[in-house]
C-alpha cells in the first residue's frame, strides 16, 4: 500500500467567459502529489499554468464560466466546502501561494513584517507580537535579516522582495506551497540562491512543493516530478529522473531539444509552429501541429495512457504497451550547424575608456551624485563577429548600449565607429551613422508603434533617410521579411503590432533594423520578453542574417545559458565595467575571473541531479552604482577577496590565458 | 572617481521614531515651500491689481479733482483769488499724496505692501466698509470669511466622503445597476456649479418656492440661535446641492473606477489568496494604498471650487469672500482685492499644506522619499 498523496486533483477544469468565446484554461487535471514531494507544472506561458493554481485557492477572476472537479486535500474534498469555511480552514494555513509577478505582490503602503504576520492573527487568532516574532524567525529562514520586519516593500530589492513572498507563503506552516514563477524576473544569482533555500526548506521542514514554471532549467533544480502541461491539459506526468533523461511526450522531447545549455556541443533546436489557440482547438492531439512523430491516429483525441505505475503520457505513440516505441526515431529534425565566419581582424567599433553617468538629482536641481551606468570600459569590435555582453540586471548593459547608439552622450572617454570619433560627427552625420547600427529592444511590442501597420513601421526609416521611390522601399520592405522569415510579406503588410505574437513582432523589429543595410546590430535582451520556445528561434535567425550579411552583432544577454551557439566572444559586465573577455568556449570552459565562475555556477543545464545539492553561491547583492565601492567592485561578495588589497586598489586587466582577459587580483599573484 | 564608503544599508532609526522624524522634516519643507508660493502669488496679484503702477495715476487725478471741488465748494475760501486757491489744491493734494505714500516709487510701495500683506496687515479700504461701517479690510474680509468656508467646507466634505464610500460600494458590485447609473450621470459634471445653481433656484425657488433663491440668512435675521441656524442651513441646501450635483457623479465614477484598478493589483489578489476577509481587504489593501491618489484629486477638487467661488456666490448672492472680490472690482478697491487675494492664497496654502501632511502620513512612499 502507498503512501495516502496528500493532494489529490480530479478532473479538475476552469474556463473563463471572454468576448470572443469560452477559453477552457484548464482542461480536466488529474494528479497528486505526496508529502515532501516537488511536483513541477512545467509549460509554455498561455498553457493554463497560472490558471491551475488559482484554481486551487480558489482566487478567480470575475468572468469564471466554469470550475468544476475535485480536490482531495487529505482525503476532504475542499471544492465543496463553502466559500468561509474554506477561507478560514485551507487558505493560507494549509495550502499558501506565492504568485507569478511577485514582484508586486506586498502592499506598498504597510511594512513587510505586518504581511508577513496578518494570516497569524487573521486564521491563528494570535497576538500581534507572538506573529510578528514568528515572522521574524521565517524571515531567517528565507535569508532576510530581521532588521527588515519595519520596512516598507520599496525599501527592499527585488531578491528580498520575492523573499519576504516567500516567508508569506511559508509562515503559517502549510503542508503544501503553490509558487507560480516565483524566480523568472530575478537574476540568476539571485534565482540559485532562492532555489537553494527552497531546497533547504523542503529537506528541513517536509513541505510540499507544486513549482510552476516554464523554464526547464528551473524546474530541475527542485523537481521530483514533472507535469508537462500543453494546452490546459497535462501531456506527460513522470518522474524526474526519466523526464529529464528521456521524455516520452514529443512536445516533451522537443523542449528539452530546445534548451541553451552552457555544457554541450549540439546547438539547440527549436520548435516549429505555435500553440493552438484556447478557442480553437484542433479536435484531434492537441500538439499535432508542431508533432513530427503524428501519425493517422492522431486525429482522435489521445486519452492519457499510463506507462508505469506512476507514469503516463498523452500519445498515441504508447497506445500499444507492448510495441516500446521511442518518439527520439521517429523525429527526425537535423538542425543544420550553423556555418560561422572567421574572424575578421578589420576593427568596426571601439569604445576608449568610455563612461556614462547620469546625474541624479534631488528636488530636480540640487545634484546628489552620479550613477555611475557605464564606468571605464574598453573594447574593440571586429567586423563580422558577434559578441555578447552578458551580467545581472542594473550592472549598465542597456546604457553601454544606448551610449554605442549614439543616444546617450558619453561623459568622458569615446566611441569610435569606422575610424571616426563619434563627437566629431555633425547633425547629419550623426543621422548616417544611426542608419548604420541597427537596434533591437527587448520589448517587441513597445518598440513597433501600436497605430502603424508593419508596412508603414517599415517604411518610416526608409522615408526618413530619403528613400523616395515608393517601388524601391516596397521591394526593401519584403525583402527585409523575407530575411526575417515572415513570408508571404502580403500577410504580414497591412496588419497592426498586436495582431502579431511576440516572437512576429520580435522579426518586424530585426526587419526594421535590417533595412538600412547597417554594419552593426544591436541587440538587447532581444529573447528575455519572449516565450522559451520562441528564443531559440529568434537567436538563430538573429545570428543567421548576422552571419550571411557579415555584421557586427552585440547580443546584450543576463542570460549566460544563450550565448554558447550565438556569440563569438563574451564580455561579462559587472557594476558599469567589463570584468572579463574571452572567446565564448574559453570563458564558458576556463571562467577566470570570480563572478563568471560564481554566474556559471548559478546557471543550470537541467537536469535530475540538480535538486539533489545546493549550489555555491557569493553572498550580497550587486554593487550600487551611485556609491560603488572602493577596490574590486565585486570585493564585498567574492569568496577570493584578499584583504588589503581588493577592497583598497582597482585590479588592472590581466590575460590569465592568452587572448582572455580578466580584471581580477588573483592572477597578478600566480 | 573613487568614494570610500561602504555601499551597505545605513542603519535607520527604526519603525515609528524613524517615521515621526520623517514626518518632521516632511512638514517642514512644506512649509517652506509654501510660504514662497504664498509670497509669490501675492506680490504677482499686487502687481496686478496696481496694473503695474497705472491705477496710482488715475487716483492722483482723482485726489486732485476731489480736492479742488471741496475747495471750490467751500464757501470759507470764497475770498481768495485764483492763484492761492491753486497753491491751497495743491498743498492739500500734496499731503494726501504723501498721507498715502503715493510720492514714492511704486516698486519700492509694492515691496512694503507685500511686507504688510503678509503679516495680514491688509490696510483701509478706499471704497467699501463692512456691515458693521469700519473701514478696515481685515475687518471686511473677516465678516465674509465665515460665511465662504462655512459654504465650501460643508459642500467639500459632503462629496469627498458621499464619493469615496459610494465609489468603495460601487467597486465591490462592479456592472450593478447603480454602477452603470452612475456611468451614464458622470458627464453632467462637465457643467460648473452655478449653472446647476441657476437650475435650482428656478426649479426650487420659483417653480416650487420652499427654499430661498440667495443670501445666507433671513432678512431680519431671527433672534435665537436656533431659528437662525435652520435659517441658514436652508439658505445653504441650493448652494450646496448645486455644487454636488457638479462634482458627485464624476467623483464616483472616477474613483470606483480607481479602487476597479486597484482590486486587480497583485497585492490584492495575494490577500485574497491569504484568506483574508473582504472587509480587511478592502480597508488595508484597496483603500489604503490608493488613499494618497484620492486625496490629491480631493484637493484639485477643492482649489478648482475655490476659484469658481466668485461665481457661484454671486448666484446666490452668498455674502462670502467671493461677492467681496466681486464688489471690490467693481470699486476699483485696490486694498479690499489684494486683501481677499491674499486670504485666499493662505487658504489655498493651509488646505495644500493641511493635505500635504495627510499625503505624508498614509502613504510612506511619500515619507520616506524625502530623506533619499
Ligand atoms: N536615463 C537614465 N537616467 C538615470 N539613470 C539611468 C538612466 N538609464 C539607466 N539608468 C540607471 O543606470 C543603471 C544601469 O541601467 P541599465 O543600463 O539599464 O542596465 P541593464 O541593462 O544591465 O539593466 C540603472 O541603475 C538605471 O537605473
Ligand atoms: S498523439 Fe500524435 S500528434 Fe499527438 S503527440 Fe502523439 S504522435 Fe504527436
Ligand atoms: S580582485 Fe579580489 S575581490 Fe575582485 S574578483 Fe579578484 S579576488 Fe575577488
Ligand atoms: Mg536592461
Amino acid at each position: 500500500m502507498m503512501t495516502e498523496p496528500l493532494l489529490k486533483v480530479e478532473d479538475l477544469r476552469l474556463a473563463y467567459q471572454t468576448e470572443r468565446g469560452v477559453v477552457t484554461a484548464v482542461d480536466g487535471l488529474n494528479f497528486e502529489i505526496r508529502r515532501n514531494e516537488a511536483l513541477v507544472v512545467l509549460g509554455e506561458s498561455g498553457c493554463g499554468k497560472s490558471s491551475l493554481a488559482k484554481a486551487l485557492l480558489r482566487v478567480l477572476p470575475r468572468n469564471v464560466y466554469q470550475y468544476s472537479g475535485r480536490v482531495l486535500l487529505d482525503g476532504v474534498d475542499i471544492m465543496a466546502l463553502n466559500p468561509e469555511h474554506f477561507r478560514r480552514d485551507v487558505q493560507w494555513l494549509r495550502i499558501s501561494l506565492v504568485m507569478q509577478a511577485s514582484m508586486n505582490a506586498l502592499n506598498p503602503v504597510v511594512r513587510v513584517g505586518e504581511q508577513v504576520a496578518e494570516p497569524l492573527w487573521v486564521h491563528r487568532g494570535w497576538s500581534r507580537n507572538k506573529a510578528m516574532a514568528r515572522a521574524g524567525e521565517v524571515f531567517e529562514l528565507v535569508g532576510v535579516s530581521g532588521d527588515f520586519l519595519k520596512r516598507y516593500p520599496f525599501e527592499l530589492s527585488g531578491g528580498m522582495r520575492q523573499r519576504v513572498v516567500l516567508a508569506m507563503a511559508l509562515v503559517a506552516e502549510p503542508e503544501l506551497v503553490i509558487m507560480d514563477e516565483p524566480t523568472s524576473a530575478l537574476d540568476v544569482l539571485t534565482q540559485a540562491g532562492i532555489m537553494n533555500r527552497l531546497k533547504r526548506i523542503k529537506r528541513e521542514l517536509g513541505t510540499s512543493f507544486m513549482l510552476i514554471t516554464h523554464d526547464v532549467a528551473t524546474s530541475s533544480e527542485i523537481a521530483d516530478r514533472i507535469a508537462l502541461m500543453y494546452a490546459g491539459q497535462i501531456v506527460e506526468l513522470s518522474s524526474a529522473a526519466q523526464f529529464f533523461a528521456k521524455p516520452a511526450h514529443p512536445y516533451g522531447k522537443l523542449l528539452m531539444d530546445s534548451v541553451p545549455r552552457l555544457h554541450q556541443t549540439r546547438q539547440p533546436d527549436h520548435i516549429p509552429g505555435q500553440p493552438p489557440n484556447l478557442m480553437l482547438l484542433p479536435s484531434g492531439c492537441r500538439f499535432v501541429d508542431r508533432c513530427p512523430a503524428r501519425f493517422d491516429r492522431c486525429d482522435e483525441d489521445p486519452m492519457p495512457i499510463a506507462l508505469s505505475e506512476r507514469n503516463e503520457v498523452r500519445c498515441w505513440l504508447y497506445a500499444d504497451p507492448t510495441e516500446t516505441t521511442n518518439p527520439r526515431e521517429l523525429i527526425k529534425t537535423p538542425t543544420p550547424v550553423l556555418e560561422t565566419q572567421p574572424l575578421s581582424k578589420e576593427v568596426l567599433v571601439t569604445a576608449q575608456d568610455l563612461h556614462t553617468w547620469f546625474e541624479l538629482k534631488q528636488w530636480g536641481f540640487i545634484r546628489a551624485g552620479y550613477v555611475r551606468a557605464v564606468n571605464g570600459v574598453n573594447f574593440h569590435l571586429y567586423r563580422g563577429e558577434a559578441v555578447a555582453f552578458v551580467g545581472e540586471s542594473g550592472c549598465g548593459k542597456s546604457s553601454l548600449a544606448r551610449t554605442l547608439l549614439g543616444l546617450h552622450k558619453p561623459t568622458q572617454g569615446e566611441v569610435v565607429f569606422e575610424g571616426r570619433h563619434m563627437h566629431d560627427l555633425n547633425k547629419h552625420e550623426l543621422k548616417q551613422y544611426r542608419a548604420r547600427v541597427g537596434y533591437v529592444q527587448q520589448d517587441p511590442f513597445g518598440a513597433l508603434p501600436p497605430f502603424m501597420t508593419i508596412r508603414r513601421a517599415l517604411s518610416e526609416p526608409l522615408i526618413i533617410h530619403g528613400v523616395s521611390d515608393p517601388k524601391e522601399r516596397e521591394a526593401r520592405i519584403r525583402a527585409a521579411l523575407e530575411e526575417v522569415r515572415l513570408s508571404p510579406a502580403d500577410d504580414y503588410l497591412p496588419k497592426f503590432p498586436h495582431m502579431l505574437s511576440g516572437g512576429q513582432q520580435q522579426r518586424v523589429v530585426i526587419a526594421r533594423s535590417l533595412i538600412l543595410q547597417p554594419a552593426m546590430i544591436i541587440a538587447d535582451e532581444p529573447v528575455s520578453m519572449l516565450d522559451a520556445s520562441v528564443r531559440v528561434e529568434i537567436l538563430r535567425l538573429l545570428r543567421t542574417i548576422q552571419n550571411k550579411r557579415e555584421l557586427t552583432l552585440a547580443f546584450i544577454t543576463h542570460d549566460l545559458s544563450t550565448v554558447r551557439h550565438f556569440a563569438d566572444r563574451i564580455f561579462v559586465m559587472y557594476g558599469g565595467r567589463i570584468v572579463e573577455a574571452a572567446t565564448v568556449d574559453d570563458l564558458l570552459d576556463f571562467p577566470q575571473h570570480p563572478y563568471t565562475q560564481a554566474l556559471l555556477a548559478a546557471t543550470a543545464d537541467p537536469d535530475a541531479e540538480n535538486a539533489a545539492q545546493e549550489r555555491e553561491l557569493p553572498g550580497g547583492e550587486p554593487p550600487s552604482l551611485l556609491h560603488p565601492p572602493p577596490g574590486c567592485y565585486f570585493h564585498p561578495r567574492c569568496p577570493h577577496a584578499i584583504k588589503g588589497l581588493c577592497d583598497v586598489e582597482e585590479p588592472p586587466e590581466l590575460e590569465p590565458r592568452t587572448g582572455h582577459y580578466s580584471a581580477c587580483w588573483l592572477h597578478e599573484e600566480k | 572617481m573613487k568614494l570610500s564608503q561602504n555601499p551597505s544599508i545605513p542603519k535607520k532609526a527604526e519603525g515609528l521614531l524613524r517615521d515621526l522624524k520623517l514626518m518632521l522634516l516632511l512638514t517642514c519643507k512644506r512649509i517652506i515651500a509654501l510660504v514662497l508660493m504664498v509670497l509669490i502669488g501675492v506680490y504677482l496679484t499686487i502687481l496686478i491689481a496696481n496694473m503695474g503702477g497705472r491705477v496710482d495715476e488715475l487716483r492722483l487725478v482723482q485726489i486732485r479733482s476731489e480736492i479742488s471741488e471741496a475747495v471750490r465748494g467751500d464757501l470759507s475760501f470764497r475770498e481768495l483769488d485764483s492763484a492761492e486757491r491753486n497753491q491751497l489744491i495743491q498743498r492739500r493734494v500734496d499731503l494726501e499724496v504723501q498721507r498715502l505714500n503715493l510720492d514714492r516709487p511704486f516698486l519700492l510701495r509694492s515691496f512694503s505692501y507685500l511686507y504688510r500683506a503678509m503679516r495680514l496687515d491688509l490696510g483701509r479700504a478706499e471704497q467699501m466698509h463692512s456691515d458693521k461701517g469700519s473701514r478696515e479690510v481685515h475687518a471686511i474680509i473677516l465678516e465674509r470669511l465665515p460665511a465662504t468656508l462655512l459654504l465650501f467646507g460643508t459642500a467639500n466634505l459632503l462629496i469627498f466622503f458621499l464619493s469615496v464610500y459610494t465609489a468603495l460600494w460601487l467597486s465591490r458590485h462592479y456592472g450593478s445597476f447603480m454602477d452603470r447609473i452612475v456611468i451614464v450621470l458622470a458627464p453632467t459634471s462637465a457643467a460648473p456649479a452655478w449653472f446647476y445653481g441657476i437650475f435650482l433656484i428656478l426649479c426650487f425657488a420659483f417653480l416650487l418656492p420652499i427654499l430661498p433663491a440667495g443670501g445666507m440668512v433671513r432678512a431680519p435675521p431671527p433672534e435665537d440661535n436656533w431659528n437662525y441656524t435652520l435659517s441658514v442651513l436652508k439658505h445653504m441646501a441650493l448652494p450646496v446641492m448645486a455644487m454636488l450635483l457638479s462634482q458627485i457623479f464624476i467623483s464616483i465614477y472616477s474613483w470606483r473606477t480607481f479602487f476597479l484598478i486597484h482590486s486587480s493589483e497583485d497585492y490584492v489578489e495575494m490577500a485574497r489568496a491569504k484568506g483574508l476577509p473582504s472587509r480587511m481587504i478592502e480597508r488595508r489593501y484597496i483603500l489604503r494604498p490608493t488613499l494618497a491618489p484620492v486625496i490629491t484629486s480631493f484637493m484639485l477638487m477643492l482649489i478648482s471650487m475655490w476659484s469658481g467661488a466668485i461665481i457661484l456666490e454671486r448666484t446666490f448672492s452668498w455674502p462670502g469672500l467671493g461677492t467681496l472680490i466681486f464688489q471690490a472690482i467693481g470699486h476699483h478697491d485696490t486694498p479690499v482685492i489684494i486683501g481677499s487675494v491674499v486670504i485666499f492664497a493662505y487658504l489655498l496654502a493651509f488646505s495644500i499644506l493641511v493635505l500635504d501632511i495627510v499625503y505624508g502620513i498614509v502613504d510612506p512612499r511619500v515619507r520616506i522619499g524625502v530623506s533619499r
